[in-house]
């Protein structure tokens, strides 16, 4: 059984790799290892989008949250979606038309000082390498309990094929993965679905009354999860302004070629996942249902082996072949979508030191191009080696905790700085600086003081430091920038960002 | 063009005067600068200052040995939006970036040399190397550079990496100083200020603030808020106010209502519809009204920039 498992396993990978090596010949420039060329179309920028987005977190944790805590499991849900809201009426036009790379260009080119940069690429790498732990760990355990190796090697292996990955292909290659995987995971949402529905008589509320049958209307109702009144509201706030400072997933919008282009490829994504995390509550109450609780528990405490656990069901049971075919195909997508995640996460990372750092902060623009390709493949080594090294010390670690972490990093001190970049005519370097160093230390400092760490003897008692820090991040971000003195250059440069940012003036085609 | 070449104005003196000062170095063994016997001649300028004195002494070489020269002008891919440091060098023009096949040819005509002039777009190196090849060219001349790039990423760098690649073309370096090749602009810029058009790559030309004050720009913002502040503060106001009240009023969103289903889950599947809707309507008034008053708004920002070139 475990060899069906690797069979199916090793075709997947298979077919992911011999589709960087295509997409690793035709990358030669900065801006094709970066961007993709800037060619991509909408549906395929939106399946990739979605790809970034349905990581381990939705596949594998939304579901085991609706399987033990109901409700508060689909908040998560719908929370990732409105992300994409957000992102679609604010961000995503004005930052494609006015970056090149990355998130910290827009920053960089209105301040004009090393300074900013710097502050904004901090920022960025601290929330990739937030957003990368997870994904490590996650895959980690995944890979140690279908395959029975160490969850060490697991880790390792994880690294080791990310890296190749993004270094031969860059993110053209990312991209073409993530389409794969995004069908793949749609493909297997949908097929899990039908035979839910076709197992309650296509009626989905004969699913929640088996559900309440067995466990009671607690499950359906609110509190099981998140404890505290203001918990919702921060869940809700971290990911919906989250999303727009995580620079894996914005650096998507540089990929396409005009605004339209990307204004459609947050439709396709906001339909994609959109869909498949509405169809994560059905899955997680099926598992409930069908698996148990107990055995979903059994197999991991946090209960991300819910999905994996129900298509065994649906396939016939443990021991059945159908039962281990349909626990091997299902693995093999879950883990596809860790390692593509994890591609995208080392590129934005990567990209972030090579770009920001080296080229521009270290070197000050006196980078050729083929350098440039160079240090952009020797940085992917490095933080894929890190990866590595931390997805090793974080064992044992609740992957939602990190993925938590991560966003609140994201939503209190990226999203302010971008926000006030692209719309405060008097933001100024000092307010970057200002706005990344509050927002990162509140928002890690109350979550370390939160519930998820200490438990019952949390200082803070929000699970989520968000509703707090992320308030916190804007305050630290304008009390900088009033503090720093005006900048009449850098106010004066508001009006050439403004008006780029709203026609697309002058944007790379 | 409409005047008189003189002595101590002539870009081809003060050629002819860099190249004595900085000895233009040749680097293909065996290959000695004093008499050269060039047949065809390729100039690569991205408009910087060494690019720029190296236009100038190709154009001496030119007259020089009777070669044919061919302008080439590269456009790399991420050329077109830079977000890199200011270059000091650009307050030495006016913040005027130079245009380098316009550079060429207009020191080209004025040094009654012919001129063809050719661009390509990708990887600077590699287009240098095809156009070699489809001209036929028996030199390439190239800008080193003593002092900082222009706004195109590292030419210095790109020099380096035609020399380490050109194994049968000699490659010609010149230095360029920007004390030598300042003055030399700027004087034509006096006499001509259209001679050097600014290039595409940054828009000293543009004056922002004006362009932000055009009516076309302000129906664009006010199109925009006008859709905009309403729908967000609506649709992100109904989906944190779903949150506050399943945090504050669990007991009212856990009540049932069809079936098992309790008001936190209607509330939750009402929300996957919202969202859907607003974003669909979004993208229909974004395609149909803002994205042509954004065009017209970048029509009118050309035209600003056609007069004050």
């Amino acid at each position: 059984m475990k060899a069906l498992t690797l069979v199916i396993f090793l075709i997947i990978l298979a077919i992911t790799l011999g589709i960087t090596y295509w997409a690793a010949r035709r990358t030669r420039t900065p801006s094709e290892f970066y961007t993709a060329g800037r060619s991509l179309r909408a549906h395929e920028n939106g399946f990739a989008l979605a790809g970034d987005w349905m990581s381990a977190a939705a596949f594998l944790g939304f579901t085991g949250l609706v399987a033990l805590y109901g409700l508060d499991g689909s908040l998560y849900a719908v929370a990732a979606l409105v992300a994409f809201l957000v992102v679609l009426l604010l961000i995503a036009e004005p930052l494609r038309n006015t970056g090149k790379y990355t998130m910290a260009d827009v920053i960089a080119y209105r301040m004009q000082r090393p300074q900013a940069r710097l502050a904004a690429v901090l920022g960025t790498i601290v929330v990739n390498l937030a957003y990368l732990l997870p994904q490590m760990a996650g895959g980690g355990v995944l890979v140690k309990l279908l395959l029975g190796i160490p969850y060490s090697v697991s880790v390792v292996f994880v690294g080791l094929a990310m890296v190749i990955y993004v270094a031969f292909g860059g993110m053209l290659a990312t991209t073409w993965v993530q389409i794969v995987k995004a069908i793949l995971l749609m493909a297997s949402g949908i097929v899990l679905l039908v035979w839910i529905l076709v197992l309650f008589g296509f009626n989905p509320l004969a699913l929640f009354e088996g559900v309440e049958a067995k466990y009671g209307s607690e499950l359906l109702a609110p509190g099981n999860l998140l404890k505290h009144p203001l918990d919702p509201l921060s869940l809700g706030l971290s990911f919906a302004f989250g999303m727009a400072g995580l620079p894996h997933v914005m650096i998507r919008f540089y990929t396409v070629p005009d605004a339209k282009t990307a204004r459609g490829s947050i439709i396709w994504v906001m339909f994609i996942a959109g869909a498949f995390f509405m169809i994560t509550t059905f899955i997680g109450f099926a598992a409930a249902y069908f698996v148990g609780q107990e055995n979903i528990l059994a197999a991991d405490p946090g209960g991300n082996l819910a999905l994996p656990l129900l298509a065994q069901y649906l396939g016939g049971g443990p021991g059945s072949v159908g039962g281990q075919v349909f626990l091997a195909i299902v693995s093999a997508v879950a883990f596809a979508t860790i390692l593509a995640v994890v591609a995208a996460l080392t590129l934005a990372t990567s990209g972030a030191i090579a770009h920001d750092l080296y080229v521009n902060v270290i070197k000050r623009g006196h980078v050729d191009e083929r350098t440039q390709v160079r240090v952009a493949r020797i940085t992917t080594f490095v933080v894929g080696i890190l990866a590595i090294i931390l997805g090793l010390l974080v064992q044992g670690l609740n992957v939602a905790v990190l993925v938590i972490l991560a966003i609140a990093i994201a939503a209190s001190s990226n999203f302010p700085i971008i926000f006030l970049s692209l719309f405060w005519r008097r933001f100024n370097t000092w307010g970057v600086i200002g706005g990344v160093t509050v927002g990162l230390i509140s928002s890690v400092a109350l979550a370390l003081m939160g519930p998820v760490f200490l438990g019952e003897e949390a200082i803070f008692p929000i699970v989520n430091p968000t509703v707090v820090s992320m308030p916190l991040g804007f305050a630290g971000a304008a009390l900088g920038t009033l503090l720093g003195g005006r900048n009449r250059e850098a106010e004066a440069r508001f009006d050439e960002v403004r008006f780029r940012a709203h026609t697309g003036a002058g944007a790379e085609v | 063009m409409t005047e008189e070449p003189t002595e101590s104005r002539s870009p081809e003196a003060a050629g002819r005067r860099l190249s004595e000062a900085d000895q233009p170095h040749s680097t293909a063994a065996g290959h000695e600068a004093s008499i050269p016997a060039y047949r065809r001649l390729l100039l690569a300028t991205d408009g910087s200052l060494p690019a720029l004195a190296a236009t100038v002494h190709a154009i001496e070489l030119a007259c020089q040995s009777g070669a044919e020269l061919h302008a080439l002008h590269v456009t790399a891919p991420e050329s077109h939006m830079q977000v890199e440091f200011a270059d000091e060098n650009l307050d030495l023009l006016h913040a005027r970036p130079v245009d380098g096949i316009e550079a060429a040819r207009y020191l080209a005509t004025e040094a009654q040399v012919r001129i063809h002039t050719h661009e390509a777009h990708g990887p600077i190196v590699d287009s240098i190397f095809q156009a070699v090849r489809r001209i036929g060219a028996d030199a390439i001349v190239l800008g080193e550079t003593g002092t900082r790039p222009f706004r195109q990423i590292g030419l210095g760098s790109v020099a380096e990496a035609v020399q380490r690649h050109s194994s049968d073309v000699p490659v010609i370096l010149v230095p360029g100083r920007a004390e030598e090749i300042v003055p030399m602009v700027k004087e034509i810029l006096a006499r001509d200020p259209a001679a050097v058009p600014g290039g595409a790559s940054a828009d000293p030309d543009v004056d922002w603030t004006a362009a932000t004050h055009h009516p076309s720009f302000r129906a664009l913002i006010s199109a925009k808020a006008r859709f905009l502040v309403p729908v967000i503060v609506l649709s992100l106001g109904l989906y944190l106010g779903m949150m506050v009240l399943i945090g504050l009023a669990p007991g009212f969103t856990g009540r049932k209502v069809i079936g098992s289903l309790n008001v936190g889950y209607l509330l939750v599947f009402a929300t996957y519809v919202m969202v859907w809707v607003v974003a669909i309507v979004y993208v229909r008034v974004a395609n149909r009204s803002f994205d042509s008053k954004a065009a017209n708004a970048v029509s009118a920002l050309e035209a600003q920039r056609k007069e004050n070139a």
